[in-house]
C-alpha cells in the first residue's frame, strides 16, 4: 500500500519542525552564514545566537555548540501547562506548534544540557496523554452526535496529523454506510 | 621535529588542511582499537575520508602500504600507525618513496632510532607534557651518526688494504702519514665500539609507555571535543595495559590521575547532586539535576575478581590469578581456604554459588567492606593491592553497569577467537571480521556482542585452567636443570589430551588456540607466576625463582606440499620469552626481544619476527632444536 504524496505523515512533520529556532552557545568564530530562509548571524564563541534546530543538531554532533534550554522546555513552564491542561475542558494554547516532536528531539541530542530531563520527560508524556484522551472524547462525541462539523482550537501539528487520515477514512465509512440505509 | 610537540597544530591541523583520503594502519590490540574509536570520531566529526586496515603481522603493515600506495594511488598523502612500527625502521621497511608523511602512534618502547634522526617523512606522536623524557631515552644524534666515520667505513677499509701492499716502499714521510692514519683507525674503531655498546644497551629492554587511547584522548581534548563516551576508551585502554601486564601498577596509577581529572571536569553534576540532595528532596525544581539517561563515569575502588559481574561469586575469585596464587586453589587445601574465606567474609554458601546479579543486596554492599577489613586481611595476608583496583565504572540510564577490565577481557575474547572456518588464504577476510566485530563490542549501547564475547572469555579460562593443573601435576611438558638458564615450557600437539578427542581433533583444536600474541604473553606470564608460587612451596629452592620461561606452543599446521610423498603437514611453533619474576609486583623491561634476535642470528635466520613486539616469534618445527641450543647460548652470558 503506498503513500499518497499529498497527506502529511508524521516525517513530513519531524522534518517540518527542524526548521524551528533554538538558542545555542557555539565555541568556535565564522562569519554570517546566507540561507534561503534567512542569514545566521556571526558565530563568536560563548555569545549565544539562534539557528535551525537542524543546524544546532549538526554543530551538537560535531562538538561545535552547546544548547541553551528554550524557554518552553523548563520545568516549571510545563508543569504549569499541565495543570492548566488538567484544569480545563477543552485544549489549552502550546507555546510551540511543535512542542512534543522539538521535545524528543532536543533531548536526544543535547541530554546534558537539559536540567531535570528526566522529570520533563514525565511531565510531557503526562501532558501527551491528557491531550490525546480529550483528543478521543471528543472524535467520540463527533461521531455519536452525527453532526456534521466540530470546532477543535489549539491542537499542534502532530495530534492533527494523527488523527488526520483516521477520522477521513472513519467519517467517509460512515457516510458511505448511511447511504446505504434504506429510507423508510 | 620528529616528536610531535603541538598535537592540533602539527597532527590534526596538517590532516585536515591536506584533505586527501587517509590510511589507518590500527593493530590488533584493545589498546589501539579504543585509540581508533577515538580518532574515528575525530575524523568523522570533521568530515574527512579514511581507510582503516587491520594488521598483526608486519607483512599485513608492508602489504597494506605497497597497495594504498602504488602508482595508480598517488593522493594518499597522510599515513596513520597506531601501536604499530615504532620499532621498525620504517623507511627501510616500507621503502617510503613518496613524499606521503608517516604518523606513528606507538606505546611500544624503543623507537628505532633511524625513526627518529634519519627521517623526514616520519612524525612520532607522543604525550606531548612527556616529549623531554622521550628524548632523553635515546641516545645523542652525535654519538650515532658521525659524517666521517660512518660514510668512509668503506672508503677507509680499501685504502688501508692498499697501503699495507706499498708498506716496504714508502719512505720516512710516508711513516708520520701512515701513523696518523692508524691513529684515525683507532679512534674510529673506538667511536664504533661505544656507539655498538650505546644501541646494545638502549635496545635491551623493551618496555610500553603511555597508553594510545590516552593521547588521542588528549589530542580529542586538544580540540574540546572531548566527550565521556571518548573519555571511556581512553579509560578501556589505559586499563587494558595493566591487565595485560606490560606496564605497572604505579604506571597504570599515574595514567589513571590523569584519567581522574578528566572525569571530574565532565562528569562534576553527579559530585555536586550527591550532596545536595537530602535538602532538596521536596523541590525538584532547584537541583540542576541531570537526566539519569546520560552515560556517565564515576570514579570507585572496585574488586578485582575476574568477570565479577557476569560469574558467581566463586567462579570469578577461583580464576583471579592473583587470588589463585594467594589461596594456592590448585591443591584441594587452597579451596577449602577460600571456602573458609567466604565464611569469613559472611557470605552463605548458596549465595556464592549464584550468580553475583542474583546475590542479596546486602551481600554485595557489604563485601567490600568487609574484604578490607583488617582481621580478614591479616588472617590470609594480603593486601589491599591484590584485590581492590582503583578503576572508573560506567553506567546510562538502566542499563547495566559497566567496568572496563570486563570490556578488556570480552575484546580480547572476540579478537584472538579465530573462526574455525578459516583457512590460510583467507586470514586477512578474518582480520578484518575479528576487527570490526571487537569494535562493535567496544559500544557500550550494544551489549549482545559484549556479552558474546564475555562467554568466549569464560570457554577461554576454563581451557587455560586445564592446561595449567596438567602443567603442574606432570612434568611432562617443563623442562628445566641447573645448567639451562630458562625454563622450558613446550607444549605440543596433544595438549588438550582428554580421551573424548581423536588426535586430530586434538591437533586442530590445539593449533589455533593461541593467536594472538598478547595473549600468548598473558598466559606464559600466568604460568610462570603459578609455577613459581607452588615450587616455592614444595622445594623451597631459591633458583627456580629467579628463572625466566620460554614458552613453545603449536601455533599452525600448515600442509606442504612434498614430491616424493605427497602431502606433508609442518608445524609451526609461537615461542615467547618472559623475565624472571621480580620480588616487588613491577613489569621489568623484557630482554628476549634482543635475546631472540641474536639467538636467531646464530641459526641462520629461521625464525619468522612476524609480530611487532620481537619477544614473541614463530618458528619451523626443524630449527627448534637449533634454536634452543643458540638461545642457551646467548642466555649463558
Amino acid at each position: 500500500m503506498c503513500k499518497s504524496l499529498f497527506i502529511m505523515d508524521i516525517e513530513e512533520v519531524q522534518y517540518l519542525s527542524e526548521n524551528e529556532y533554538v538558542s545555542i552557545v557555539p565555541n568556535f568564530s565564522h562569519p554570517v552564514i546566507h540561507l534561503i530562509k534567512g542569514s545566521v548571524g556571526p558565530f563568536q564563541p560563548t555569545t549565544p545566537l539562534n539557528v535551525p534546530l537542524w543546524m544546532a543538531i549538526h554543530l551538537k554532533e560535531s562538538h561545535r555548540c552547546r544548547f541553551i534550554c528554550p524557554e518552553w522546555l523548563t520545568y516549571d513552564t510545563i508543569s504549569t501547562l499541565l495543570k492548566a491542561e488538567q484544569q480545563n475542558e477543552h485544549f489549552t494554547p502550546m507555546p510551540n506548534r511543535f512542542i512534543f516532536i522539538l521535545s524528543q528531539t532536543i533531548m536526544s541530542v543535547a541530554l546534558e544540557d537539559i536540567p531535570n530531563g528526566d522529570n520533563i520527560r514525565l511531565i510531557m508524556k503526562d501532558l501527551w496523554d491528557l491531550r490525546l484522551a480529550k483528543l478521543r472524547t471528543s472524535i467520540d462525541s463527533l461521531i455519536k452526535s452525527g453532526a456534521l462539523y466540530a470546532k477543535v482550537t489549539h491542537l499542534t501539528t502532530v495530534e492533527i496529523c494523527l488523527i488526520r487520515n483516521f477520522l477521513k477514512m472513519a467519517l467517509k465509512q460512515i457516510y458511505q454506510l448511511q447511504q446505504v440505509i434504506p429510507d423508510e | 621535529m620528529v616528536f610531535i610537540r603541538d598535537l592540533k597544530r602539527e597532527f590534526f591541523d596538517y590532516i585536515i588542511k591536506q584533505q586527501r583520503r587517509i590510511v589507518i594502519f590500527v593493530h590488533l590490540d584493545v589498546d589501539s582499537l579504543c585509540a581508533w574509536k577515538i580518532f574515528q570520531h575525530l575524523l568523522q566529526c570533521e568530515h574527512l575520508t579514511y581507510t582503516c586496515i587491520p594488521v598483526l603481522y608486519k607483512y599485513d603493515l608492508e602489504n597494506g602500504y605497497m597497495q594504498h600506495t602504488s602508482s595508480t594511488n598517488k593522493d594518499v598523502k597522510c599515513i596513520v600507525l597506531i601501536n604499530c612500527g615504532a620499532t621498525l625502521d620504517l623507511y627501510d621497511f616500507l621503502s617510503l618513496t613518496n613524499d606521503a608523511v608517516l604518523f606513528v602512534l606507538d606505546s611500544l618502547r624503543n623507537f628505532d632510532h633511524r625513526n627518529v634522526y634519519d627521517a623526514k617523512q616520519i612524525r612520532l606522536i607522543v604525550l606531548p607534557t612527556k616529549i623531554e623524557n622521550e628524548k632523553k631515552r635515546v641516545p645523542d644524534y652525535e654519538s650515532l651518526f658521525h659524517e666521517k666515520y660512518d660514510d668512509e667505513e668503506e672508503n677507509q677499509e680499501n685504502n688501508s688494504d692498499a697501503e699495507n701492499d706499498d708498506d716496504n716502499r714508502e719512505s720516512f714521510l710516508d711513516d708520520v702519514d701512515q701513523f696518523s692514519e692508524v691513529n684515525q683507525k683507532r679512534l674510529k674503531r673506538q667511536w664504533l665500539k661505544k656507539r655498538d655498546e650505546l644501541l646494545f644497551d638502549y635496545y635491551r629492554y623493551h618496555s610500553h609507555s603511555y597508553s594510545s587511547a590516552l593521547i588521542m584522548f588528549d589530542l580529542a581534548w586538544v580540540l574540546s571535543k572531548d566527550t565521556n563516551d571518548l573519555l571511556w576508551y581512553a579509560i578501556i585502554g589505559v586499563t587494558e595495559q595493566l591487565l595485560h601486564s606490560r606496564i605497572d601498577r604505579d604506571f597504570y596509577m599515574e595514567q589513571i590521575n590523569l584519567l581522574h581529572t578528566h572525569v571530574l571536569r565532565l562528569n562534576h553534576q553527579l559530585y555536586h547532586n550527591s550532596t545536595s540532595n537530602s535538602s532538596s528532596n521536596d523541590d525538584p525544581t532547584n537541583t540542576m539535576k541531570l537526566s539519569m539517561d546520560c552515560f556517565n563515569i564515576k570514579f570507585d575502588e572496585d574488586v578485582n575478581f575476574h568477570l565479577l559481574r557476569h560469574w558467581t561469586l566463586y567462579e570469578s575469585i577461583k580464576h583471579s590469578q592473583d587470588m589463585l596464587l594467594l589461596f594456592k586453589l590448585w591443591s584441594s587445601k587452597g579451596q577449602q581456604r577460600l571456602k573458609e574465606f567466604l565464611a569469613d567474609l559472611g557470605i552463605p554458601k548458596r549465595e556464592y554459588e549464584q550468580y553475583y546479579r542474583d546475590m542479596d543486596v546486602s551481600y554485595k554492599t557489604d563485601l567490600k567492606k568487609q574484604i578490607l577489613e583488617k582481621r580478614i586481611q591479616e588472617k590470609y595476608k594480603y593486601t589491599t593491592s591484590t584485590i581492590m583496583l582503583p578503576t572508573f565504572i560506567a553506567s546510562s540510564g538502566f542499563s547495566m553497569k559497566l567496568c572496563p577490565q570486563d570490556i578488556v577481557y570480552s575484546t580480547m575474547a572476540t579478537l584472538q577467537t579465530a573462526n574455525t572456518t578459516s583457512s590460510s588464504s583467507s586470514t586477512m577476510v578474518d582480520l578484518t571480521e575479528r576487527f570490526s566485530l571487537a569494535l562493535h563490542s567496544l559500544n557500550h549501547q550494544n551489549t549482545t556482542i559484549y556479552l558474546n564475547g564475555i562467554e568466549l572469555e569464560k570457554s577461554y579460562l576454563t581451557k587455560t585452567q586445564y592446561l595449567m593443573d596438567t602443567l603442574l601435576q606432570s612434568d611432562k611438558y617443563l623442562l628445566y636443570d641447573n645448567t639451562v638458564p630458562f625454563i622450558q615450557l613446550k607444549f605440543d600437539q596433544n595438549m588438550f589430551n582428554s580421551s573424548a578427542n581423536t588426535s586430530t581433533d586434538s591437533a586442530s583444536s590445539s593449533c589455533y588456540f593461541f593467536t594472538h600474541p598478547y595473549q600468548t604473553y598473558v598466559f606464559a606470564r600466568k604460568v610462570l607466576q603459578t609455577f613459581v608460587c607452588y615450587k616455592s612451596i614444595n622445594s623451597k629452592t631459591s633458583t627456580t625463582l629467579r628463572l625466566p620461561l620460554v614458552l613453545v606452543a603449536p601455533f599452525s599446521l600448515t600442509t606442504v606440499g612434498n614430491r616424493t610423498t605427497g602431502d606433508n603437514q609442518e608445524l609451526i611453533y609461537i615461542i615467547v620469552g618472559i623475565p624472571q619474576m621480580s620480588t616487588h609486583h613491577s613489569v621489568p623491561g623484557n630482554y628476549f626481544a634482543t635475546a631472540f634476535e641474536n639467538a636467531d642470528q646464530r641459526c641462520g635466520n629461521v625464525g619468522r619476527f612476524v609480530f611487532f613486539d620481537h619477544s614473541v616469534f614463530l618458528l619451523q618445527e626443524q630449527h627448534y632444536q637449533k634454536f634452543i641450543d643458540a638461545l642457551t647460548l646467548v642466555l649463558a652470558k
